[in-house]
């Protein structure tokens, strides 16, 4: 897998600028709390009421406050901290899901693949939107947990799809045959020769789910269907509608959430079509400058 | 049938296509159904609750009023009774139930009224983009080498998958807010008559021109990428040096060589996002307060309106599926090598 | 315009051509300084190691360069009857693209490399064949496809196959296709290249025999580009060696294979594959071809020639005349002129 990542870095300049921005942001994102702490001390960024509101930038708060009186540049980069690890358990969770059935459907085949596939692409179909917006209302005291597994509920098909697909041309190649002639048992086999070269589309299951997951996310929250409890880049989207900061003159409360999440799923793609460049340089030769 | 069906295996396919068809739209509505009842919501009381906060009254009347709600909703009896009576309601009568936005109207109204300003919004974005993404793709292929190609694709590639909702506010905010230069709300301006007259037509324009500039931003990038490599990997095709061999006319090895193949794929793409688009447009419509699906979604949701949701799924469910299907008829008839591929 | 009249038997004269790639790290010159005539009525074979530029020479001549090629000079003859039955040269690079493309096909026609991939998948044969008819000429539809279905008969295809699809074709009838509809419009030259790579063998065998009664038939003139010796040996009248963008030798074919003047001949010649043998590098000859983007100095076989003198790393030789019909670019022949060895030479 770092070979992997070496040979991408190496080969494309699309890896390359996706790589630099996610790493970028998830340090911030690591390294938030570090910042909090000469603005805010130990207390949440979401308690409202700490400071005046509607304070203009300054060296306390260097982006101001917002209309609940809290500090917003600790709301952004707890919003960024929420947002990136509610993606990355969604597609943990999705991936696992969806590698594990798409593996078993594509190795066993026959019945249990056509009924497999046959629920993977209903579940494709079904607008995951309305039914995740209602699960979420429902749900009481929503956690970060419950975010995820709800949004994975919806994702986990499509690298099921991929996958299986994956397994169906591997396993027509000769070195799984001579390891099934061999002996081995099927996860054995499964696991010394068949993964190793999955590797990378596992990878890019993984962050097509991430993308997946983080857009319906913000897309609910956006909108204010989401719980108001935990923030997220998509809630500070909402609030920003919600105070109307467009009148106020304050654009940038709106647009830095916009665009840090525009440069999260720029920086995601960009590294998966670094990636997928790599591994079929038929489309590199296509779609990369000479 | 069987008997024909081996000595035509054409039958077969469509067979099978149509089978699968049905079959994937089924399930789609069986899988929704068990969701939404699964989800312990009580939106008979909520909209009971709900009207009498609107109207400041108290409904009386308990349970028995409740009860023959509940009747009407189709939400009586075990679970398995709700679902036949469902499915069969739908199936069998287009029956799509009452809805509580604007109770007694049934669902199936309120989604008709709704349709065509998602279809109009649809149309116009999807063409827009799809031509523009043709042309761009096109240029950007043939101009391969230089620097602004090059930037339009990785602008293209970073833009493919950012949804549309975050162009859309970008939109709003500069052209509707700062700039004032369109409307951002709705579908027209209420001072104009409904009807042809030009100030209405002019106003529905208008009031268009942000929500699909939205949806067009995106799709555009994703159809300038797949035309893009499309069309560099057909001109390196030898079939194009062949005919120019031949001594053909440029324009007749565009058309009649490279564009015939290239087009195939692109006019496949084309029906399927037209089905998948309308899911991902609720969203936009629902943000520019448009008077499509997406703001029937919208309010559906907010009273948790289960037989609304579950027509806009059907509906999107069937649009998706009746594409592809569509797609997979079509298929042989335009490409001679699936039409063999049927054959063995 | 470039235009002389002349009486002699020259179908193509092409002087100091140059067909370069733009890369990123310079120039590739895949063909860098041709001089060659071809004659009417002949077999002309085309021979050197992959890479060497034939299919460049090839495309050149009939001027489908595409970006990133380019010509970057030279001159290319071609003499066409006129009705008054006088001989008109015009340079090709000269003439408008307008007039090139009407001459194509019509006057010059192309058997492709991989016929394999030359056949649009979704258009069916008899379309594919009649349009370049339609383009040339303002026959009726029932003379264009009788035109067509007798080209299908001289190589022996079916009637039924007008009616297919690439891809129910085999490698064999797809490259006879590509043979049929080059010979419809009975054009003065035919440049074939490597026709029968990827064929195997017998089918290869078959379809040179054909190739070869039709060109007698028909008395084209054929231009056959291979870098298999054994084919050139069956099918040659006269034989240019490639070699790094240029000719090394020229000559008829029984003098190419039984006294080559040029080293690199020689070694082509005692690596001999058998037909269809692949393109496995040349055993005769030690070393690897040069890369068109960074030629050796001097001349550019030096490096790996068994006969290399101080001269040839400073003085890149040029082709010339060392015989009635021989040609050769090689110091060893530097003090040979034509008159010498017509008077007193082997
Ligand atoms: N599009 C291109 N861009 C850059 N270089 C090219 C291009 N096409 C060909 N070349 C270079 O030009 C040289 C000659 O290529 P050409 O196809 O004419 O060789 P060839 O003699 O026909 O070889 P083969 O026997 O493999 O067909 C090669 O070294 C190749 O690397
Ligand atoms: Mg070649």
């Amino acid at each position: 897998m770092w070979n992997l990542m070496k040979n991408c870095w190496r080969t494309s300049g699309k890896f390359r600028f996706g790589a630099v921005v996610l790493v970028v942001l998830v340090g911030l994102a690591l390294v938030a709390p570090v910042i909090y702490r000469p603005i805010i001390g130990n207390r949440s960024p979401a308690r409202p009421g700490q400071f005046q509101r509607w304070l203009p930038p300054s060296g306390t708060h260097p982006m101001g406050t917002d209309g609940h009186g809290r500090d917003l540049l600790t709301n952004y980069l707890a919003g960024l901290r929420t947002t990136l690890y509610i993606g990355f358990l969604a597609g943990v969770i999705s991936t696992t899901v969806g590698v594990s059935v798409g593996f078993y459907s594509g190795y066993k085949g026959g019945g249990i693949d056509a009924v497999l596939l046959t629920i993977t692409n209903m579940l494709i179909v079904i607008p995951s939107y309305p039914i995740l917006v209602a699960i979420a209302m429902v749900t009481p005291e929503l956690t970060v947990a419950t975010m995820s597994l709800i949004l994975a509920l919806f994702a986990w098909p499509f690298s099921a799809r991929m996958i299986r697909a994956q397994v169906m041309t591997m396993k027509e190649r000769a070195y799984v045959e001579l390891a099934k002639v061999s002996g081995q048992g099927d996860l054995a086999i499964i696991f010394t020769e068949m993964m190793p070269n999955l590797t990378p589309y596992l990878l890019m299951g993984f962050a097509f789910s991430v993308v997946g997951a983080m857009v319906a996310e913000v897309a609910i929250e956006a909108i204010g269907l989401g719980p108001s409890n935990i923030i997220t880049l998509g809630l500070m989207i909402n609030y920003a509608n919600g105070w109307g900061v467009y009148s106020m003159g304050r654009f940038e409360i709106l647009l830095i959430p916009v665009a840090v999440l525009v440069l999260i799923f720029a920086a995601i793609t960009m590294i998966n079509r670094g990636m997928e460049e790599y591994l079929n340089p038929r489309l590199q030769k296509v779609t990369t400058e000479k | 049938m069987f008997k024909l069906m081996r000595k035509y295996p054409i039958l077969n396919y469509y067979f099978t296509k149509f089978f699968a068809y049905f079959l994937t739209i089924f399930g789609a509505l069986t899988i929704t159904f068990f969701m939404f009842r699964l989800i312990p919501a009580n939106p008979i009381e909520n909209w009971l609750r709900s009207l009498e906060a609107q109207y400041s009254l108290t409904i009386d009347g308990g349970d028995a009023m409740v009860n023959s709600y509940k009747e009407k909703f189709g939400m009586t009896g075990t679970l398995w009774q709700q679902y036949v009576r469902y499915m069969y309601n739908v199936i069998f009568h287009f029956d799509l139930g009452p809805s509580f936005i604007n109770f007694p109207r049934p669902v199936s109204e309120l989604l008709a009224e709704a349709l065509p300003w998602t279809m109009g919004l649809l149309a116009v974005s999807i063409s827009i983009s799809w031509v523009l993404g043709l042309l761009v793709g096109a240029v950007a292929a043939w101009f391969r080498d230089s620097p602004v190609s090059g930037t339009i694709t990785n602008i293209s590639i970073a833009l493919s998958q950012v949804p549309a909702y975050l162009i859309a506010l970008f939109l709003v905010l500069f052209i509707g807010y700062q700039w004032k230069l369109l409307p951002t709300r709705g579908a027209f301006d209420g001072q104009y008559a409904i009807g042809w007259n030009l100030d209405f037509i002019r106003s529905v324009a208008r009031h268009s021109i942000l929500p699909a500039l939205a949806i067009v931003t995106v799709s555009l990038a994703a159809w300038i990428l797949s035309t893009r490599s499309l069309v560099i990997s057909n001109l390196g095709e030898d079939y194009l040096l062949y005919a120019e061999a031949k001594g053909l006319k440029s324009g007749d090895i565009m058309t009649k060589y490279a564009l015939r193949n290239a087009m195939l794929p692109q006019a496949t793409g084309l029906a399927l996002t037209m089905g998948s688009m309308m899911s991902g447009q609720l969203l936009i419509e629902h943000m520019f307060v448009y008077p499509g699906l997406g703001q029937v979604m919208g309010r559906a949701i907010a009273i948790f309106d289960y037989n609304a949701m579950m027509g806009l799924i059907i509906l999107s469910v069937v649009s998706v599926m009746t594409a592809s299907l569509a797609v997979d008829l079509l298929l042989p008839v335009i490409d001679p090598r699936i039409r063999t591929a049927i054959k063995a | 315009m470039y235009q002389h009249v002349d009486s002699g038997e020259r179908l193509i004269d092409i002087r100091d051509l140059r067909v370069w790639y733009r890369t990123t790290r310079g120039p590739a010159k895949a063909v860098d300084g041709v001089n060659l005539t071809i004659n009417r009525n002949e077999v002309f074979g085309l021979a050197g190691e992959s890479g060497c530029g034939k299919s460049t020479l090839a495309k050149g001549i009939l001027g489908v360069i595409k970006l990133p090629g380019y010509f970057e000079g030279g001159e290319v003859d071609f003499c066409r009857k006129k009705s008054d039955s006088t001989l008109i040269c015009e340079d090709l690079l000269k003439m408008s693209r307008e007039q090139v493309r009407r001459m194509r096909w019509r006057d010059m026609a192309y058997i492709p490399q991989s016929a394999m991939n030359v056949l649009s998948p979704v258009a069916r044969i008899d379309k594919q064949m009649l349009d370049g008819i339609f383009e040339h000429t303002n026959w009726s539809k029932e003379k264009a496809r009788a035109r067509m279905y007798e080209c299908m008969d001289l190589v022996g295809l079916d009637k039924a196959v007008a009616r297919m699809y690439p891809h129910e074709l085999s490698g064999g009838m797809k490259q006879r296709v590509a043979i049929a509809a080059a010979i419809t419009l009975t054009p003065d030259l035919i440049i074939a290249d490597e026709p029968t790579t990827a064929l195997d063998v017998n089918v290869q065998q078959v379809i040179l025999q054909e190739l070869k009664e039709i060109r007698e038939k028909l008395k084209l003139t054929l231009i056959y580009v291979t870098h298999d010796m054994a084919v050139h040996a069956e099918m040659a009248d006269r034989m240019g060696i490639m070699y790094a963008g240029v000719l090394m030798e020229v000559a008829p074919v029984v003098d190419t294979f039984h006294d080559p003047y040029h080293p690199y001949t020689e070694g082509l010649i005692s690596s001999i594959p058998s037909i269809g043998g692949g393109r496995e590098r040349m055993m005769g000859i030690p070393g690897r071809a040069p890369s068109p983007l960074e030629y050796p100095s001097g001349c550019r076989f030096h490096p790996r020639c068994p006969k290399v003198m101080a001269i040839c790393s400073e003085e890149m030789p040029t082709l010339k005349q060392v015989g009635p019909e021989r040609y050769v670019a090689c110091h060893l022949h530097d003090e040979y002129t034509f008159e010498e060895r017509a008077n007193g030479g082997d």
